[in-house]
């Protein structure tokens, strides 16, 4: 019996071994002779500009989704943010790869103090061929104060046509950010005229006009002959709805499609083993992770302690290019990024619990009078690699004398950063802390007091009222100039440790360019520039 | 066959015994065999955090993905964590909680399904109306009420899919009791003055045991895996605790980079499963046997 | 047996209002708010008004019970109201996801009752030769190995390897094979080592032995008696199966892109959208019920002696 049992055994493991010996072989192919040694992650050496008068015409692209919507219609929710994406949807104003404001279907906005001018582009038109006008423009936006909820505030705005190419915007108040505003994608134009079909076919200005829809499933693009800004190089574009990681993996590998973003750490190491087929890209985004502690559990010394022990740069080494350190809300080369948290620093930390009157006891736990530290709480959730951040801090706190246990919740909003009952310790949270280019959102968010991330108690009225001088600041200098000194103020509280960039990913054939590869918003993808892969 | 070889001994002391007893002791020992291996993994999974060669919770950002090798014997994981370690460290977690789950709603299940099929009537109906509305709610939705209200914790995670598990082996048991109390033999009990108590445990209960075991230990394995697929909840242990179900599940995502930090734990659990349907196929022959 | 058919059809509206008030109670237990889930999705700032509009929207600012009834008062009128999440008739929806899964769990069934009944009677006639072993080597895997590694390596094998179908399915026919056959393996394994203690325990029972004694055919026996007074459970099991399948299967849809019940279900509980979840769970529950009611009709239909009442 018993050698019959170990025989099985046997069997079994040379039967998964063998298994494992195939899914352990990436489909890559390709003699060593053509391994190119350098995988491009710099956004500045990717594929020169391809102008569409040295480049033949033609080509598909094909590409994934991991969410596919039931409606292209760009003012429901964030659907715009996919409608752009797919060269579908173009908006008044972008943010280029450095995160500029520049124009785009608009020619240029005039602010002076609570009345905008803006004007549009020569020889903007439609899909259809109908140039755009400042009539639709403005019908455009009535459409949107109406139909999404984070644009109502437009409905208090005055809109006046002056002539076929001119829209006055008259505001209740200054908004100094009207600029950065318009650059979202929702601020996108739709011949209301002609879309008899606005959730699956809508008549946009972008290079790509839809020709099969189904909603939350595959969507097919083609050509847009009328596009108003050049040629465009694809003859059309799919995209398909597919959300496994592995699946994708897969597909590229087959060649089943051409480029797709946000992939995983694993995906980045495979791919870079075959760089004469796949091009990589990496770029900072502005969604970051970042972290609460609670006051009223936490003193000040160990909470000044943790920002000091969290070592930002391990983590991401874990998470091979995903993630990258960051030290504030901002990035440091913005204007109001200029304050910034300490970097990984031990020894002072040690000086700090030891200046708050902790000592390091037998087993390596900080106590206090006798006392240990309690166990401290790490709330997070199993999202965008969260879990795995909280695991590595745990480590981390843990062997510096801080122990710690992870509380995994399945949503935040619906516990820790709304119920007042789960008294964190600690709490994760993540969000695009720099959605416009502007600091506004953030602070407004997340440090003004009573605001739905100020979960801390930090908000206070000394805050609040240089967040209402930024409010109506509109010189961008002074503006950032407030911002900082906000944020520094934030910072020093210890409440607040702004852990990690997300990155977004890139993997594109070879052959394929202008993907919106060196764009960390992620709402940017498909131009008339995009070329296909060589085969 | 070959227990019986190796103890010629066995066979002369009583050779008295017909065929039919001989083939009985033959399946007693077998059983007996199997419910010590049985045994001897449980004490095992209990002691195996103090062998494991390297700490299981330690990472090590230069040995990420490792293949298996003398110091990681079967690779590391995404973390450079030693997965050969963490399956030693999970065992205890994984091989009870699991065993435990399994057990209770094999007990609870088997004893309704089989008074409902063998009294059928009112209270059948009324038990498996009840067991209808359980079996409708998806177990998601439970999992994510229960994670809710209750909390994270190992205990939740066992009420979450305990709440619903029972069913099943209820409707099998009372499909088997309903089939059995129709037996001619049955009635014959019954006319003879046996009590239903005397008759569900000597002839009911004999008859249905075999299958109901065999499904109770495929389900070990079923009820691992499920486990790690409500730790988005918070169910299940708390990162990074070791666990078979969710080292699997986690290692998912690096499949194609490290397969093995996927397989080692898979194959735990597949060892753990047939080891516990050894066990339970001998009982089912033996049981079958005692009838005959 | 149709008094008896439709006397269960009308317990199943007491069964199924117990089953709305269960769902809806469990969902607003939950903790998580449909409103700020929406608001949060796009990972945007969210303040108080945004939220009140929003919440005030979906009527989520009414009392409990109003909030019930409105939506039990809505189905009986079939109208299964709008999804949170997209603003979408829920019912649509709902019966076109459905569609697709039955159509796999329909497809895997049946290939994995063919399949597994004849390996598992098998293997209990031939019990501990080496042909038993192997499928019992085979069947463990199958039964513990996870769902995804079976489809991935499905998937590597006939679409890297042998190159058959692409790995971008569509959902189709052809589309169908393969998560078919991942679902079917788990199941295959399942039914046929229940099929096996089955026989085994009917082959131990007096009656066999008896029949054997007094020289009736093997395989009468079998067919006749052994098979047929296992078909009861077997059924049960394949019944108990079938309700995990029109649930559907979260992983096997998402790597197959399959459309199905199971990855919708998925998203629409961690997404909060209650008028989905609750309409899936209403429409699953029905079908559940019937799957049982059919069962336990054919429990009297395979043994006449077995009464319904």
């Amino acid at each position: 019996m018993l050698k019959k049992l170990i025989a099985t055994v046997l069997i079994l493991t040379m039967a998964l071994t063998a298994l494992t010996a195939c899914s352990g072989t990436p489909a890559q192919s390709n003699d060593p002779g053509k391994s190119d040694p350098v995988v491009s992650n710099d956004p500045g050496s990717s594929a020169p500009e391809v102008t569409a008068g040295t480049t033949a015409l033609g080509g598909t692209l094909k590409t994934v989704e991991t969410f596919m919507y039931p409606s292209l219609d760009p003012v429901k929710d964030y659907y715009s943010w996919h409608s752009q994406k797919y060269g579908l949807t173009e908006s008044l104003f972008r943010l280029t790869d450095d995160i500029e404001v520049v124009p785009w279907l608009a020619e240029g906005l005039d602010i002076a103090d609570n009345v905008a001018t803006l004007t549009l582009k020569d020889g903007v038109c439609f899909s259809n061929g109908n140039p755009l006008t400042a009539d639709m423009v403005k019908r455009n936006m009535l459409r949107l104060a109406e139909n999404n909820k984070r644009f109502y505030y437009l409905n208090d705005f005055q809109l006046d046509v002056t002539d076929e190419k001119t829209l006055v915007i008259t505001m209740p108040t200054a908004l100094p950010t009207l600029r950065n505003e318009l650059a979202n994608p929702e601020f996108c134009m739709i011949d209301l005229d002609n879309s008899t079909d606005i959730d699956n076919n809508p008549i946009c200005t972008g290079p790509f006009k839809v020709e099969t829809f189904v909603p939350e499933g595959d969507l097919t693009l083609v050509r847009n002959e009328n596009y108003w800004d050049g040629d465009v190089i694809l003859d059309s574009v799919t995209f398909y709805a597919m959300s496994d990681e592995q699946s994708k993996l897969m597909a590229m590998q087959n060649g089943e499609i051409d480029a797709y973003d946000n992939i995983t750490a694993t995906d980045i190491e495979i791919y870079s083993t075959d760089p004469a087929a796949y091009q990589l890209f990496s770029v900072a985004m502005q969604a970051r992770c970042y972290m609460f502690m609670n006051p009223d559990r936490l003193d000040a010394s160990i909470r000044e302690a943790i920002t000091l022990v969290i070592d930002r740069e391990t983590i991401a080494a874990f998470m091979g290019g995903v993630l990258t350190p960051t030290y504030g809300a901002f990035n440091d080369d913005t204007a109001y990024g200029k304050s910034q948290q300490p970097q990984m620093n031990l020894e002072a930390a040690k000086a700090v619990m030891e200046a708050g009157g902790y000592t390091l006891n037998a087993s390596n736990v900080y106590e206090k009078d006798g006392k240990a530290i309690p166990t401290i709480g790490l709330y997070c959730y199993a999202a965008r690699n969260i879990d795995k951040i909280a695991v590595l801090i745990l480590e981390q706190l843990s062997n510096f004398g801080i122990p710690c246990e992870i509380k995994l919740v399945e949503d935040p909003d619906g516990t820790y950063m709304t119920d007042p009952s789960y008294e964190f310790d600690i709490c994760f949270y993540r969000m695009t802390t720099d959605k416009t280019g502007d600091p506004m959102p953030f602070i407004e968010g997340v440090v003004m007091s009573g605001s739905y991330q100020d979960i801390t108690g930090y908000g206070n009225a000394e805050a609040d009222a240089k967040i209402e001088e930024l409010r109506f600041t509109v010189d961008p200098a002074k503006r950032a100039e407030i911002a900082n000194d906000i944020m520094k103020d934030y910072y020093a509280a210890n409440v607040f440790v702004s852990l990690l960039c997300y990155n977004r990913n890139i993997v594109m054939a070879t052959g394929v360019s202008n993907f919106s590869e060196a764009n960390p918003y992620e709402y940017y993808g498909v131009t008339h520039k995009t070329t296909p892969a060589t085969k | 066959m070959e227990m019986v070889k190796q103890n010629p001994a066995a066979t002369k002391i009583k050779p008295m015994l017909t065929r039919s007893q001989r083939k009985h002791q033959r399946l007693k020992r077998k059983t007996i065999l199997w419910a010590i291996i049985v045994s001897l993994i449980l004490v095992f999974s209990f002691f195996a955090t103090y062998f494991t060669p390297n700490d299981p919770y330690e990472t090590n950002p230069l040995a990420m993905r490792q293949g298996p090798s003398a110091e990681y014997p079967f690779g590391t994981d995404n973390l450079g964590r030693c997965v050969y370690s963490r399956i030693l460290e999970g065992a205890r977690t994984s091989i009870f909680a699991t065993i435990m789950l399994v057990i209770i709603s094999f007990f609870v299940g088997t004893v309704i399904g089989v008074l409902c099929g063998y009294y059928g009537g009112v209270v059948d109906d009324i038990v498996m109306r009840f067991t209808d509305i359980l079996l409708s709610v998806p177990q998601l939705v439970l999992a994510i009420a229960v994670a809710g209200i209750l909390g994270g914790s190992l205990m939740n995670t066992l009420i979450a899919i305990g709440i619903t598990s029972w069913t099943s082996y209820a409707r099998l048991a009372r499909s088997h009791a309903m089939r059995i109390r129709q037996l001619p033999f049955i009635n014959a009990c019954r006319l003879t003055g046996c009590s239903d108590f005397h008759i569900i445990i000597t002839h009911v209960v004999p008859n249905l045991i075999g299958p109901m075991l065999v499904n109770a230990t495929l389900e070990i394995g079923t009820t691992m895996l499920s486990i790690a697929g409500l730790s988005f909840l918070g169910l299940g242990v708390a990162p990074p605790t070791a666990e078979w179900g969710s080292m699997v599940s986690e290692a998912r995502s690096y499949l194609q980079l490290a397969p093995w930090a996927v397989f080692a734990p898979a194959l735990a659990i597949l060892l753990t499963v047939m080891l516990f349907n050894y066990f339970g196929e001998s009982v089912c022959d033996l049981a079958n046997s005692q009838e005959a | 047996m149709l008094k008896y058919a439709s006397k269960r059809i009308i317990k199943l509206i007491p069964v199924l209002l117990a089953i709305t008030l269960l769902v809806f109670t469990l969902m607003y237990l939950t903790p998580g708010d449909p409103a700020l889930k929406k608001l949060t999705s796009g990972g945007g700032v969210v303040t108080d008004e945004l939220l009140a509009l929003e919440r005030a929207e979906m009527g989520l600012d009414r009392p409990f019970f109003v909030r019930y009834f409105s939506w039990v008062f809505g189905i009986v009128q079939g109208d299964f109201g709008n999804s949170y999440v997209d603003s979408m008739p829920v019912l649509p929806k709902l019966l076109k996801a459905l569609g697709y899964t039955l159509m796999l769990a329909l497809a895997s069934t049946f290939l994995s009752v063919v399949i597994a009944i004849p390996i598992g009677v098998y293997t209990a006639l031939k019990k501990d030769t080496i042909f038993d072993n192997i499928v019992r080597i085979f069947t463990f895997t199958g039964n513990a190995m996870p769902n995804f590694l079976i489809a991935l390596l499905l998937m590597f094998l006939f679409c890297i390897q042998i190159k058959a179908f692409p790995v971008i399915a569509t959902a189709s026919l052809k589309g169908m094979f393969l998560p078919t056959l991942a679902l079917s393996i788990p199941m295959i394994s399942r039914f046929a080592r229940q099929t096996r203690a089955d026989v085994l325990s009917q082959l131990g029972e007096e009656y066999v032995i008896g029949m054997h004694a007094r020289g009736v055919k093997e395989r009468t026996i079998l067919f006749k008696n052994v098979l047929h007074n296992s078909l009861g459970s077997i059924i049960t099991i394949v019944s108990l199966q079938i309700r995990i399948l029109i649930g559907g299967s979260v992983v096997t849809e998402t790597i197959f892109r399959w459309p199905g019940i199971g990855s919708m279900l998925m998203s629409s509980i961690t997404g909060r959208d209650y008028p989905l979840v609750q309409g899936t769970v209403l429409i699953l529950a029905t079908l559940q019920i019937l799957i049982n009611l059919l069962t336990d009709m054919s429990y009297f239909v395979i043994d006449k002696r077995i009464s319904l009442e």
